[in-house]
């Protein structure tokens, strides 16, 4: 059998992956008013060909309100994420470029924050926030790009001595002329992995925090609210209103991880060719 | 070994979620309690000593590799 083109198998398997996500994100979003529609004559009716994944105790269709909250989350995530990585990009330099005292700073506020557990932190900021929609961002978003940070520290350290750079400097180019052209294109590859493996964490930690009763009421259906409120129906035997769920935000989680990997694959230059 | 140690913050984090789905009553439990109910001394209070076990947990990692590494505890005892 002939050897398989493995960058054409991963460009294909990428856009799959993404296609699937943003099917499933359109769907959630056109299906919004499907997802809160009551109809008490059909309450509690298990998985079927008519209702897919069963309907819950107020007779809402229970794969328009997946679908919706999954939507929900995978904006949210989305959303955190972009914020965390920018944070992040932005810190990192800072951290390696503009000296030793502000190296030590960002390093013990860094080491500060890895410290507390990250739950406890997103608990704190989003309460410090008013709990609630802005609360729940703000948590996720603010608490997530220390380890990005770090990794972009340590890059950035050594590159710092790579001759281009060190050239370019004594050609006389700015400090953040150098940064623009030189160190951030050379980072792109690793920041976009981080930024991507940054959205299942996120998406997991803000289905926790709705989960606990934190953030977004019952009206705008993200999957940990959705989980939170099944909870409680599960001594009863009514397991699809959990189970289904449940499983769809394993499979996103795993598909995004899946994505993150295979593009990290791609655009690592050393593992490019393989 | 440094890993496993590191990640004991991990377990402080997955304690709170898995106390408040068993209602066992614990840290995790009385930390989701403080916040839902904005009772801030308590928050902090807890998350002082969740950050007191981590380092305790990274502590003591870096003192058992001198136990185990004697190369660390040579290097040590030079200084």
């Amino acid at each position: 059998m002939k050897p398989q083109n493995q960058r054409r198998n991963t460009i294909l398997f990428l856009i799959v992956t993404a296609g699937v996500l943003i099917l499933i994100t359109a769907a959630g979003m056109l299906l919004k008013d499907q997802a809160v529609q009551t109809n008490f004559a059909r309450k509690n009716l298990a998985p079927s060909r008519e209702f897919l994944f069963g309907t819950d105790w107020m007779g809402r269709d229970m794969f328009a309100r997946t679908l919706a909250g999954l939507s929900l989350s995978i904006r949210i995530g989305l959303l955190t994420a972009a914020v965390s990585a920018l944070i992040a990009l932005i810190l990192g330099t800072a951290c390696a470029v503009l000296g030793r005292a502000a190296d030590a700073v960002i390093s013990w506020w860094i080491d500060l924050m890895m410290g507390i557990p990250h739950i406890l932190l997103v608990m704190l900021i989003s309460i410090a926030c008013g709990r609630g929609f802005t609360g729940v961002v703000a948590g996720v978003a603010l608490s997530h790009w220390t380890s990005l940070a770090r990794v972009i520290r340590g890059e950035v350290l050594q590159l710092r001595e790579a001759p281009y750079i060190l050239t370019a400097s004594k050609l006389g180019v700015s400090k953040m002329q150098i940064v623009k052209n030189h160190m951030i294109p050379h980072l792109l590859p690793q920041f976009v992995t981080g930024l991507i493996l940054l959205f299942p964490h996120a998406i997991l930690h803000e289905s926790s925090i709705t989960f606990l009763g934190f953030g977004l009421s019952s009206e705008q259906p993200a999957i940990g609210v959705i989980l939170s409120e099944s909870m409680r129906y599960l001594t009863t035997g009514r397991w699809w209103l959990a189970l289904f769920p449940g499983l769809s935000l394993v499979c996103v989680v795993m598909l995004f991880a899946l994505l993150g990997e295979r593009v990290a694959k791609l655009l690592n230059p050393a593992s490019a060719h393989e | 070994m440094t890993l496993q140690f590191a990640s004991i913050s991990e377990i402080i984090g997955g304690s709170v979620l898995v106390e408040q789905v068993f209602s066992y009553p614990g840290l995790g439990q009385a930390a989701v309690t403080a916040g839902l109910g904005s009772d801030l001394p308590l928050l902090l209070g807890i998350t002082v000593i969740t950050a007191a076990i981590v380092f305790a947990g990274n502590l003591a990692a870096d003192l058992l590799y001198g136990v185990i590494d004697p190369k660390i505890r040579r290097r040590a005892a030079k200084l």
